[in-house]
Protein backbone atom coordinates (compact mmCIF):
# COMPACT_ATOMS: atom_id res chain seq x y z
CA UNK A 1 0.00 0.00 0.00
CA UNK A 2 1.60 3.33 -1.31
CA UNK A 3 2.36 5.67 1.68
CA UNK A 4 0.47 9.03 2.01
CA UNK A 5 3.39 12.10 2.32
CA UNK A 6 1.67 12.84 5.72
CA UNK A 7 2.51 9.40 7.29
CA UNK A 8 6.43 10.28 5.95
CA UNK A 9 5.74 14.19 7.60
CA UNK A 10 4.88 12.43 10.88
CA UNK A 11 7.65 9.79 11.22
CA UNK A 12 10.33 12.26 10.01
CA UNK A 13 8.35 14.28 12.93
CA UNK A 14 8.26 11.77 15.67
CA UNK A 15 12.64 11.01 15.07
CA UNK A 16 13.09 14.92 15.32
CA UNK A 17 11.05 15.11 18.63
CA UNK A 18 12.57 11.68 20.29
CA UNK A 19 16.38 13.20 19.08
CA UNK A 20 15.09 16.57 20.43
CA UNK A 21 14.12 14.51 23.91
CA UNK A 22 16.66 12.51 24.18
CA UNK A 23 19.22 15.18 24.30
CA UNK A 24 18.60 16.44 27.99
CA UNK A 25 18.80 12.96 29.07
CA UNK A 26 22.49 12.36 27.80
CA UNK A 27 23.14 16.08 29.41
CA UNK A 28 22.20 15.39 32.36
CA UNK A 29 23.79 11.82 32.46
CA UNK A 30 26.42 11.90 35.97
CA UNK A 31 30.04 12.73 35.49
CA UNK A 32 32.99 10.24 34.10
CA UNK A 33 33.96 8.03 37.07
CA UNK A 34 37.40 8.05 35.52
CA UNK A 35 37.44 11.48 35.40
CA UNK A 36 39.95 14.52 37.31
CA UNK A 37 38.51 15.39 40.60
CA UNK A 38 39.09 19.10 41.23
CA UNK A 39 40.84 19.91 44.34
CA UNK A 40 42.12 23.44 44.96
CA UNK A 41 43.42 24.90 48.39
CA UNK A 42 40.49 24.15 51.23
CA UNK A 43 38.59 27.01 52.47
CA UNK A 44 40.06 26.78 56.17
CA UNK A 45 39.32 29.87 57.62
CA UNK A 46 42.70 30.57 59.51
CA UNK A 47 44.56 30.57 56.65
CA UNK A 48 42.23 32.30 53.83
CA UNK A 49 40.93 35.11 55.86
CA UNK A 50 44.41 36.61 55.49
CA UNK A 51 44.75 35.85 52.04
CA UNK A 52 40.95 37.40 51.50
CA UNK A 53 41.60 40.57 53.63
CA UNK A 54 44.41 41.40 51.61
CA UNK A 55 42.79 40.54 47.86
CA UNK A 56 39.75 42.84 49.59
CA UNK A 57 41.66 45.44 49.54
CA UNK A 58 43.51 45.58 46.60
CA UNK A 59 41.40 44.24 44.52
CA UNK A 60 37.85 44.41 45.89
CA UNK A 61 37.39 48.19 46.02
CA UNK A 62 33.65 48.81 44.81
CA UNK A 63 35.05 50.83 41.24
CA UNK A 64 36.49 47.16 40.83
CA UNK A 65 36.07 43.52 42.14
CA UNK A 66 33.62 45.08 44.51
CA UNK A 67 31.13 45.41 41.80
CA UNK A 68 28.58 43.23 41.52
CA UNK A 69 28.92 41.87 37.65
CA UNK A 70 32.34 41.95 37.27
CA UNK A 71 34.22 38.47 37.28
CA UNK A 72 36.13 37.59 40.41
CA UNK A 73 33.50 39.11 42.75
CA UNK A 74 35.45 40.04 46.13
CA UNK A 75 32.84 40.72 48.89
CA UNK A 76 34.43 42.30 52.43
CA UNK A 77 34.22 44.94 55.12
CA UNK A 78 35.70 47.96 53.04
CA UNK A 79 34.13 47.08 49.69
CA UNK A 80 30.80 45.35 48.23
CA UNK A 81 28.79 43.69 51.17
CA UNK A 82 27.15 40.91 50.38
CA UNK A 83 23.17 41.09 50.45
CA UNK A 84 21.52 40.24 53.72
CA UNK A 85 18.27 40.35 55.10
CA UNK A 86 18.00 42.86 58.30
CA UNK A 87 17.54 38.98 60.05
CA UNK A 88 19.81 37.26 58.68
CA UNK A 89 22.21 34.79 60.91
CA UNK A 90 24.97 35.76 58.86
CA UNK A 91 25.46 38.76 60.33
CA UNK A 92 26.48 40.03 64.21
CA UNK A 93 25.87 43.94 64.40
CA UNK A 94 23.31 44.90 60.98
CA UNK A 95 23.79 48.83 61.46
CA UNK A 96 27.36 48.45 61.01
CA UNK A 97 26.80 45.78 58.00
CA UNK A 98 28.00 48.35 55.22
CA UNK A 99 30.93 49.41 52.76
CA UNK A 100 33.54 50.60 55.41
CA UNK A 101 30.74 49.38 58.43
CA UNK A 102 33.01 48.06 61.95
CA UNK A 103 31.36 44.39 60.59
CA UNK A 104 34.26 42.36 59.56
CA UNK A 105 33.82 40.54 56.97
CA UNK A 106 31.48 37.55 57.40
CA UNK A 107 32.07 33.71 56.61
CA UNK A 108 28.90 33.98 53.86
CA UNK A 109 31.16 36.69 52.61
CA UNK A 110 34.77 34.06 53.13
CA UNK A 111 33.31 31.53 51.08
CA UNK A 112 31.19 33.52 48.55
CA UNK A 113 35.33 35.20 47.87
CA UNK A 114 36.87 31.52 47.75
CA UNK A 115 34.33 30.21 45.28
CA UNK A 116 35.16 33.14 42.86
CA UNK A 117 39.16 32.69 43.25
CA UNK A 118 38.67 28.79 42.83
CA UNK A 119 35.98 29.38 39.85
CA UNK A 120 38.46 31.40 37.91
CA UNK A 121 40.65 28.32 36.60
CA UNK A 122 39.16 25.24 38.98
CA UNK A 123 41.45 22.48 37.35
CA UNK A 124 44.52 24.99 37.02
CA UNK A 125 44.33 25.80 40.44
CA UNK A 126 44.26 22.75 41.30
CA UNK A 127 47.30 21.87 39.36
CA UNK A 128 48.67 24.88 41.45
CA UNK A 129 47.52 23.51 44.44
CA UNK A 130 49.06 19.68 43.96
CA UNK A 131 52.34 22.10 42.47
CA UNK A 132 52.13 20.55 39.21
CA UNK A 133 52.25 24.05 37.87
CA UNK A 134 53.81 27.15 38.86
CA UNK A 135 51.61 29.86 40.07
CA UNK A 136 51.91 31.82 37.69
CA UNK A 137 50.34 30.07 35.29
CA UNK A 138 47.00 31.32 36.96
CA UNK A 139 45.42 34.59 35.36
CA UNK A 140 44.87 35.91 39.06
CA UNK A 141 48.50 35.76 40.09
CA UNK A 142 49.38 37.35 36.68
CA UNK A 143 47.26 40.02 36.45
CA UNK A 144 48.01 41.75 39.96
CA UNK A 145 51.63 41.70 38.80
CA UNK A 146 50.73 43.27 35.37
CA UNK A 147 52.53 40.54 33.74
CA UNK A 148 48.96 40.30 31.70
CA UNK A 149 46.87 43.62 30.12
CA UNK A 150 45.01 44.40 33.84
CA UNK A 151 42.59 47.37 34.35
CA UNK A 152 43.62 48.02 38.06
CA UNK A 153 47.21 48.37 36.97
CA UNK A 154 50.38 46.70 39.07
CA UNK A 155 48.71 45.69 42.61
CA UNK A 156 52.69 44.06 43.53
CA UNK A 157 55.76 42.43 41.39
CA UNK A 158 56.20 38.87 42.26
CA UNK A 159 58.13 38.28 45.23
CA UNK A 160 56.05 41.02 47.10
CA UNK A 161 54.12 40.84 50.52
CA UNK A 162 50.74 40.61 48.41
CA UNK A 163 52.22 38.42 45.59
CA UNK A 164 53.60 35.72 48.49
CA UNK A 165 50.69 36.03 50.53
CA UNK A 166 48.29 34.76 47.43
CA UNK A 167 50.86 32.49 46.36
CA UNK A 168 51.20 30.64 49.60
CA UNK A 169 47.48 29.92 49.76
CA UNK A 170 46.85 29.24 46.46
CA UNK A 171 49.90 26.49 46.92
CA UNK A 172 48.44 24.96 50.38
CA UNK A 173 51.39 27.11 52.29
CA UNK A 174 49.31 28.74 55.95
CA UNK A 175 52.00 30.89 56.55
CA UNK A 176 50.21 34.61 56.46
CA UNK A 177 52.89 36.23 58.23
CA UNK A 178 53.33 38.26 54.38
CA UNK A 179 49.53 38.84 53.89
CA UNK A 180 49.87 40.95 57.64
CA UNK A 181 52.55 42.72 55.84
CA UNK A 182 50.71 43.68 53.02
CA UNK A 183 47.62 45.13 55.34
CA UNK A 184 49.95 47.36 57.03
CA UNK A 185 51.40 49.06 54.25
CA UNK A 186 49.61 52.23 53.72
CA UNK B 1 8.81 56.58 -8.72
CA UNK B 2 9.29 53.27 -7.19
CA UNK B 3 6.83 50.57 -8.34
CA UNK B 4 6.55 47.98 -5.71
CA UNK B 5 5.77 44.11 -6.62
CA UNK B 6 2.42 44.31 -5.42
CA UNK B 7 1.67 47.16 -7.61
CA UNK B 8 1.40 50.09 -5.51
CA UNK B 9 3.14 53.17 -6.42
CA UNK B 10 5.57 55.08 -4.14
CA UNK B 11 6.20 59.05 -5.56
CA UNK B 12 10.04 58.83 -4.45
CA UNK B 13 12.93 58.75 -6.60
CA UNK B 14 15.09 56.56 -6.74
CA UNK B 15 18.24 58.33 -5.78
CA UNK B 16 16.19 60.02 -3.03
CA UNK B 17 15.04 56.83 -1.94
CA UNK B 18 18.55 55.11 -1.77
CA UNK B 19 19.56 58.06 0.25
CA UNK B 20 17.81 58.25 2.75
CA UNK B 21 17.74 54.62 3.28
CA UNK B 22 21.60 55.17 3.51
CA UNK B 23 20.83 57.99 6.41
CA UNK B 24 18.62 55.81 7.91
CA UNK B 25 21.11 52.94 8.17
CA UNK B 26 23.81 55.54 9.31
CA UNK B 27 21.99 56.94 11.69
CA UNK B 28 21.03 53.21 13.11
CA UNK B 29 24.88 52.14 13.33
CA UNK B 30 25.57 55.21 14.45
CA UNK B 31 23.09 55.05 17.51
CA UNK B 32 23.83 51.38 18.11
CA UNK B 33 28.05 50.53 17.36
CA UNK B 34 29.05 53.22 19.19
CA UNK B 35 27.21 54.64 22.24
CA UNK B 36 27.77 52.82 26.06
CA UNK B 37 23.75 52.27 27.23
CA UNK B 38 24.98 51.63 30.98
CA UNK B 39 26.84 55.11 30.86
CA UNK B 40 24.35 56.85 29.08
CA UNK B 41 21.62 55.62 31.52
CA UNK B 42 23.74 57.25 34.54
CA UNK B 43 24.16 60.36 32.93
CA UNK B 44 20.72 61.02 31.88
CA UNK B 45 20.09 59.90 35.58
CA UNK B 46 22.21 62.99 36.74
CA UNK B 47 19.41 65.45 36.02
CA UNK B 48 19.61 68.94 34.52
CA UNK B 49 22.13 71.35 36.28
CA UNK B 50 20.71 73.16 39.09
CA UNK B 51 19.22 77.18 38.25
CA UNK B 52 21.86 79.70 39.20
CA UNK B 53 24.66 77.14 38.65
CA UNK B 54 27.43 77.34 35.80
CA UNK B 55 29.00 75.14 34.40
CA UNK B 56 32.30 75.26 35.62
CA UNK B 57 34.17 73.99 38.95
CA UNK B 58 31.51 74.72 41.52
CA UNK B 59 28.77 72.64 39.19
CA UNK B 60 27.10 69.29 40.30
CA UNK B 61 28.74 68.86 43.49
CA UNK B 62 28.31 65.12 45.04
CA UNK B 63 27.62 63.75 41.35
CA UNK B 64 30.48 61.20 39.66
CA UNK B 65 32.20 64.04 37.78
CA UNK B 66 34.23 61.69 35.16
CA UNK B 67 31.03 59.82 33.70
CA UNK B 68 31.25 63.22 31.95
CA UNK B 69 34.78 64.65 32.05
CA UNK B 70 36.30 61.31 31.33
CA UNK B 71 37.48 59.03 28.68
CA UNK B 72 33.98 57.94 27.52
CA UNK B 73 32.77 61.67 26.91
CA UNK B 74 35.72 63.38 27.24
CA UNK B 75 33.80 66.85 27.87
CA UNK B 76 36.55 69.42 28.54
CA UNK B 77 38.21 69.45 31.11
CA UNK B 78 39.02 65.94 30.88
CA UNK B 79 39.77 64.63 34.31
CA UNK B 80 41.34 61.87 36.06
CA UNK B 81 40.21 62.33 39.26
CA UNK B 82 37.26 64.42 40.67
CA UNK B 83 35.11 65.01 43.77
CA UNK B 84 33.60 66.18 46.65
CA UNK B 85 34.52 66.84 50.31
CA UNK B 86 31.86 66.87 52.57
CA UNK B 87 32.04 67.60 56.58
CA UNK B 88 30.28 64.79 58.01
CA UNK B 89 27.90 61.93 57.35
CA UNK B 90 24.33 62.83 57.76
CA UNK B 91 20.57 62.23 56.16
CA UNK B 92 20.12 65.99 55.17
CA UNK B 93 22.07 67.97 52.92
CA UNK B 94 25.80 67.70 53.25
CA UNK B 95 27.27 70.23 53.96
CA UNK B 96 30.71 70.99 51.40
CA UNK B 97 33.95 71.86 52.76
CA UNK B 98 36.14 74.63 51.15
CA UNK B 99 40.35 74.12 51.87
CA UNK B 100 40.77 70.43 51.98
CA UNK B 101 44.06 69.31 50.19
CA UNK B 102 43.50 66.13 48.52
CA UNK B 103 47.05 64.20 48.45
CA UNK B 104 46.97 61.27 45.65
CA UNK B 105 50.07 58.62 44.60
CA UNK B 106 49.69 56.59 41.83
CA UNK B 107 51.32 52.97 42.13
CA UNK B 108 55.27 54.39 41.37
CA UNK B 109 54.75 56.63 43.68
CA UNK B 110 53.90 59.83 41.58
CA UNK B 111 52.12 62.44 43.77
CA UNK B 112 49.58 65.12 43.23
CA UNK B 113 47.53 67.14 45.21
CA UNK B 114 44.57 69.68 44.67
CA UNK B 115 42.24 71.33 46.84
CA UNK B 116 38.42 72.34 47.32
CA UNK B 117 36.44 75.17 46.58
CA UNK B 118 33.42 76.62 48.34
CA UNK B 119 31.38 73.60 46.37
CA UNK B 120 33.65 71.50 47.93
CA UNK B 121 34.38 70.12 44.24
CA UNK B 122 38.19 69.46 43.94
CA UNK B 123 39.21 67.85 40.02
CA UNK B 124 42.67 67.26 38.22
CA UNK B 125 42.82 67.03 34.78
CA UNK B 126 43.88 65.12 32.34
CA UNK B 127 46.71 67.62 31.13
CA UNK B 128 47.55 68.20 34.81
CA UNK B 129 48.74 64.72 35.65
CA UNK B 130 48.12 61.36 33.90
CA UNK B 131 48.53 58.38 36.89
CA UNK B 132 48.39 54.61 36.95
CA UNK B 133 46.67 53.35 38.71
CA UNK B 134 45.77 52.26 41.59
CA UNK B 135 46.06 55.26 43.71
CA UNK B 136 46.04 56.00 47.20
CA UNK B 137 43.89 58.79 48.31
CA UNK B 138 44.13 61.26 51.61
CA UNK B 139 43.24 64.37 52.70
CA UNK B 140 43.81 67.48 55.46
CA UNK B 141 40.80 69.13 56.40
CA UNK B 142 41.04 72.53 58.19
CA UNK B 143 40.09 71.75 61.85
CA UNK B 144 37.21 73.98 62.78
CA UNK B 145 38.03 76.60 65.23
CA UNK B 146 41.56 76.31 64.83
CA UNK B 147 43.40 78.50 63.02
CA UNK B 148 46.17 76.62 60.68
CA UNK B 149 45.08 73.41 61.88
CA UNK B 150 44.67 70.44 60.30
CA UNK B 151 43.80 66.85 60.31
CA UNK B 152 44.45 64.02 57.97
CA UNK B 153 42.43 61.08 56.85
CA UNK B 154 43.53 58.53 54.53
CA UNK B 155 41.45 56.57 52.63
CA UNK B 156 40.98 52.82 53.96
CA UNK B 157 41.24 51.21 50.22
CA UNK B 158 42.81 52.40 47.12
CA UNK B 159 41.05 53.92 43.65
CA UNK B 160 41.64 50.81 41.07
CA UNK B 161 39.92 52.31 38.12
CA UNK B 162 37.25 54.98 38.93
CA UNK B 163 38.39 58.49 39.13
CA UNK B 164 34.83 59.62 40.25
CA UNK B 165 34.65 59.92 44.02
CA UNK B 166 31.09 59.75 43.85
CA UNK B 167 30.98 56.46 41.40
CA UNK B 168 31.34 54.83 45.02
CA UNK B 169 30.97 56.97 47.72
CA UNK B 170 27.65 58.46 47.12
CA UNK B 171 24.54 59.18 49.27
CA UNK B 172 24.41 57.70 53.63
CA UNK B 173 26.57 54.25 53.48
CA UNK B 174 25.29 51.12 52.88
CA UNK B 175 25.90 47.56 51.57
CA UNK B 176 27.23 48.65 48.35
CA UNK B 177 28.56 52.29 49.26
CA UNK B 178 30.50 53.57 51.86
CA UNK B 179 28.39 56.89 51.72
CA UNK B 180 29.54 60.21 50.43
CA UNK B 181 33.26 61.46 51.19
CA UNK B 182 33.91 62.86 54.75
CA UNK B 183 36.28 65.19 56.82
CA UNK B 184 34.61 63.31 60.05
CA UNK B 185 32.40 60.97 60.81
CA UNK B 186 30.21 63.80 62.90
CA UNK B 187 29.88 67.47 63.23
CA UNK B 188 32.49 68.36 65.91
CA UNK B 189 32.45 70.96 68.82
CA UNK B 190 33.47 74.31 67.21
CA UNK B 191 31.10 73.31 64.00
CA UNK B 192 32.28 73.36 60.78
CA UNK B 193 31.31 76.29 58.77
CA UNK B 194 28.31 76.96 56.57
CA UNK B 195 29.20 77.15 52.62
CA UNK B 196 29.89 80.74 51.46
CA UNK B 197 26.25 82.15 50.43
CA UNK B 198 28.22 83.69 47.66
CA UNK B 199 29.68 80.23 46.31
CA UNK B 200 27.30 79.46 43.27
CA UNK B 201 25.11 76.95 44.31
CA UNK B 202 24.86 77.60 47.93
CA UNK B 203 21.26 77.49 48.18
CA UNK B 204 20.42 74.82 45.34
CA UNK B 205 23.63 72.26 46.33
CA UNK B 206 21.57 69.52 46.83
CA UNK B 207 23.23 66.40 45.29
Amino acid sequence: MPRRNGDNAMNKLTLVLLGTLSLPLLACAGPDPGSEAIVGAPLDINSFRPASAVLERRCGTLDCHGQPARPLRIFGQYGLRRYEPPDSMNVENYAEYYSGGKEPTTLAELEDNYRSILGLEPELTAKVYAKTAAPETLTIVRKARLQEKHKGGLLWNKGDPGDVCLTNWLTGNTDTTQCEVELGHP
Amino acid sequence: MIRMSWGHRIPVSIPRFALSCGLAFAFAFASTACGNRAVDERIAALGDEKQGVPVGEFHRPGQPCLLCHGEYLREEPVMVVAGTVYAFPTTDKPLPVKGVTIKLTDSFGETYESGTNCAGNFFVTEAQWKPSFPLRAEMEYPVPGSLGSTKRVVMSTRISRDGSCAGCHIGAPNQGSPGWVTCAEAQQDPPFPAQDPQCPGATATTP
